[in-house]
């Protein structure tokens, strides 16, 4: 047995825990069953998908987290990284052993709401949901413990150990919501899918996808576990850091590309040929923006890796390769692939629409850069700040500025702060002159850290 | 053994290693000696594979930490000076986790544990939750977990920090054990008095710089009895080590036979001489048996022990040199 999954189970998962767990949902679907009767043939599912939810969505994540965290906090966490095991056979012995008692509550919850569904509908419809259900588990659950030993960096280059709340995973499980509301829209009101007969059925019109005819349920389905796997690598390449492997970047820059093209095979207008193109690489262009800013909250502030950077890229010194290779930050290629996508979209846009649709391209491109920028300064001016404040402050530039803009500048107000048609020249020459502001404060504020040849060592030492 | 060549470490605060540089020959006990915030557990941790140096290399039995962290990782063990225990797992369950999870075979875990038990005067608690256990007993699971895999290399950073006067004796004796059974050993430590006991060397840092040379070897100070990587005799090379030899009569009357038999006499002070042999145990005996055969009046006969406090002093006013050895200084 993976000793990791040993360890983990011997902890958290005795024959006496396993037991009380197991008996919560037996306890559960007997009230269920008590007061319905079985008047109401979706009431175990219901129940059943409910205490799904909770412990593969909300309970398995968080304690696949903890799996890492709480080795910070015990002072076992450099025990563990120094031991032998592979980086994958500690991915999932974590992965498995610390969710256990968790998955043993989903398990058998979605064990009863499969049968219950499978024989008011069909067995084939019922483990669909069970493999989309399966699939949004492990999706969620990697992506906790990759939260973890994201924190756990961040942490580390902060000086502070991780925090007990996780916004990281509070702010994926939004995102996860969000998502799923956009499909069940998408499914629900423009394909007319037929829920409460209790067979989600395509309706009018199937999902176009690079111009090819998919069954929108069952394309969402295969998305998902797609994106579970890319979760569960995501989580195993964060192990490999940990454990000081260099992971090759490579993975990061093809995991955007793959994303970019999955999102400009969607078109949102079918029967439209023109603008198709246009439409495909905004979707592109937006999908590497978010990687963009991925990267940006989840890298540690780490100003002496910012430094090797820097110098690996000094024209000056001569550029080397083989430094930048490992010092590149994560936002630098999702955000050159945006430059790129970006500035063809303008240059479709001009010639298609005319020149201020084209502006607003640069003008969203401008106000990118100053996002990313901003979120640089703000972190590296504070690297123990957390990724909530780094957001609400650039929420807040938004809100502010457009109230700010409205009030003082009248119609053409706005466009000073957020990217607009109205005028879209000003607000691409506002957001220009704002990028540039953010990148200078980011350079300042690399640039006054403690130079590590000048500081004290007594106070290095003691602050770390 | 250990290799580091113009280490460089630096915090996003500040240079915490300013090329660091020194040897650690194979079966030696390294004191890594320094007042607190020199950088020690820096250097261990990048020593262990924990850290990536900024600039510079390690190589630890001739692998670079930074080309296969995790063979470095496999190879050695290491204790924290600030470390946890898995206080719900058992003694047995700590062990046999600890040795699985660095590469020991499924079957032989359980013996494994036992034997890193039985080194650490364990095998007594082993049903006992890690938890429950007194700090000094806490102290010996954790150095049971970072050499139930037989190491060749353990760093073990500040480990009697908090320890009892009889913790720290055992702690003293395991260590001397290990040395003797072959392993290379850095243990740091800012109390300098812990070290004394078992180490062969000394490596002094301050402020993330070596001071006093590099390695001072501590031949006069003490002897694990593990100078060469089989753990067999001390090397031949070995500097001379001083004897104190105290005799019935005034040593002064004494300086002739002494010289005819081949001693070299660097001091004497009324009754006892000074005499530079050289190093190793069957030395001492060989000198003792000839002043006795000789028909000397030998009285007592005393190998010449320095504190670690004088030779750090010593060491650290001292000229700066590669390996540097501080027996032969009376």
């Amino acid at each position: 047995m993976n000793p990791e999954l040993q360890r983990n189970l011997w902890l958290d998962a005795p024959v006496r825990r396993l037991v009380g767990t197991a008996a919560v949902p037996v306890l559960i679907f007997l009230i269920v069953w008590l007061v319905d009767r079985g008047n109401h043939p979706y009431a175990i599912v219901i129940v059943g998908g409910a205490m799904f939810v909770g412990a593969a969505l909300v309970w398995a994540p968080r304690e696949a987290r903890a799996a890492v965290t709480d080795e910070v906090y015990a002072r076992t966490w450099d025990f563990q990284r120094t031991c032998a095991l592979a980086p994958w056979t500690l991915t999932w012995g974590k992965l498995v052993g610390a969710t256990a008692r968790a998955w043993l509550l989903a398990a058998f919850s979605l064990l009863i709401a499969f049968l219950q569904l499978a024989s008011v509908t069909r067995i084939s419809h019922a483990l669909f949901w069970v493999i989309v259900a399966v699939g949004l588990g492990v999706l969620m659950q990697s992506s906790g413990l990759a939260i973890g030993l994201i924190e756990i960096r961040k942490g580390r280059a902060a000086g502070r150990p991780p925090g007990q709340r996780s916004m990281g995973l509070a702010l994926l499980t939004l995102a996860l919501l969000a998502a799923g509301a956009v499909v069940w829209a998408h499914t629900h009101m423009v394909w007319s899918a037929d829920l409460h007969g209790g067979v989600l059925t395509p309706g009018r019109q199937p999902l176009m996808w690079w111009g090819a005819a998919y069954d929108p349920v069952k394309f969402a389905g295969i998305s998902l576990g797609i994106f579970a796997v890319c979760a569960v690598g995501w989580a195993w390449r964060l192990m490999r850091l940990e454990l000081q492997l260099r992971n090759m970047p490579w993975a990061w820059v093809g995991f955007v590309v793959i994303a970019a093209l999955y999102a400009a095979g969607f078109n949102t207008t079918p029967d439209a040929d023109v603008g198709a193109l246009d439409q495909r690489l905004a979707l592109a262009g937006a999908i590497c923006a978010l990687c963009a800013y991925l990267g940006a909250l989840i890298e540690p502030a780490d100003t002496v890796r910012a430094r090797q950077f820097l110098k690996a890229l000094n024209p000056v010194e001569g550029l080397n390769l083989g430094g930048l290779i490992w010092t590149t930050p994560l936002i630098a290629k999702p955000m050159a692939l945006t430059v790129i996508l970006l500035v063809w979209d303008a240059m479709i846009r001009n010639r298609d629409t005319g020149a201020p649709q084209a502006l607003l391209a640069l003008a969203t491109l401008a106000f990118l850069l100053r996002d990313l920028g901003f979120i640089a300064a703000l972190r590296f001016s504070s690297p123990g700040r957390g990724d909530f404040g780094v957001l609400m402050r650039l929420a807040l530039l938004y809100v502010a500025g457009a109230l700010v803009g409205r009030l003082f500048g009248g119609a053409n107000g706005p466009a000073l702060f957020i990217p607009t048609l109205n005028p879209a020249g000003l607000s691409l020459m506002s957001g220009a002159i704002q990028a540039v502001l953010a990148w200078a404060w980011t350079a300042w504020r690399i640039a006054k850290a403690p130079d590590p040849q000048k500081a004290d060592p007594q106070t290095v030492l003691s602050s770390n | 053994m250990i290799d580091a060549e113009n280490v460089v470490y630096d915090y996003p605060s500040g240079r915490a290693l300013r090329g660091v540089s020194f040897v650690v020959r194979p079966g030696a006990v390294l004191a890594l000696v320094g007042p607190n915030g020199a950088g020690k557990s820096t250097l261990m941790r990048c020593i262990a594979a924990l850290d990536a140096p900024t600039q510079g290399a390690i190589t630890v039995q001739g692998i670079d930490t930074q080309d296969d962290p995790r063979a470095i990782h496999a190879s050695l063990g290491y204790l924290p000076d600030i470390y946890g225990l898995y206080d719900r797992l058992s003694v047995r369950q700590c062990l046999i986790y600890a040795a699985r999870s660095r590469g020991v075979a499924t079957d032989a875990a359980p013996a494994a544990a036992e034997a890193a038990a039985a080194r650490v005067g364990l095998s007594d608690r082993m049903e006992s939750l890690a938890g429950h256990l007194s700090r000094g007993l806490r102290q010996r699971l954790g150095i049971a977990q970072s050499l139930v895999h037989r190491p060749r290399v353990l760093l073990l950073d500040e480990p009697a920090s908090g320890l009892d006067p009889e913790a720290r004796a055992s702690l003293s004796e395991l260590i001397r054990g290990l040395a003797g059974e072959g392993m290379t050993l850095i243990v740091s430590s800012h109390i300098l008095s812990e070290l004394e006991d078992y180490c062969s060397e000394m490596l002094m840092l301050r402020e993330g710089e070596v001071v006093g040379g590099g390695v001072v070897r501590l031949d006069g100070l003490a002897t694990p009895g593990a100078d060469t990587e089989d753990g067999g005799a001390p090397e031949s090379s070995a500097p001379p080590v001083l004897v104190r030899v105290s005799f019935a009569v005034p040593a002064s009357e004494l300086l002739d036979p002494l010289g005819a038999l081949g001693f070299s006499v660097s001091h004497i002070e009324d009754t006892d001489a000074i005499l530079a042999i050289p190093s190793g145990t069957e030395a001492q005996t060989a000198t003792l048996s000839a002043l006795v055969q000789a028909g000397l009046p030998v009285r007592s006969f005393n190998l010449v022990r320095h504190t670690l406090e004088e030779t750090y002093r010593a060491a650290a006013k001292g000229p700066a040199s590669d390996t540097k050895t501080f027996g032969d200084e009376a």
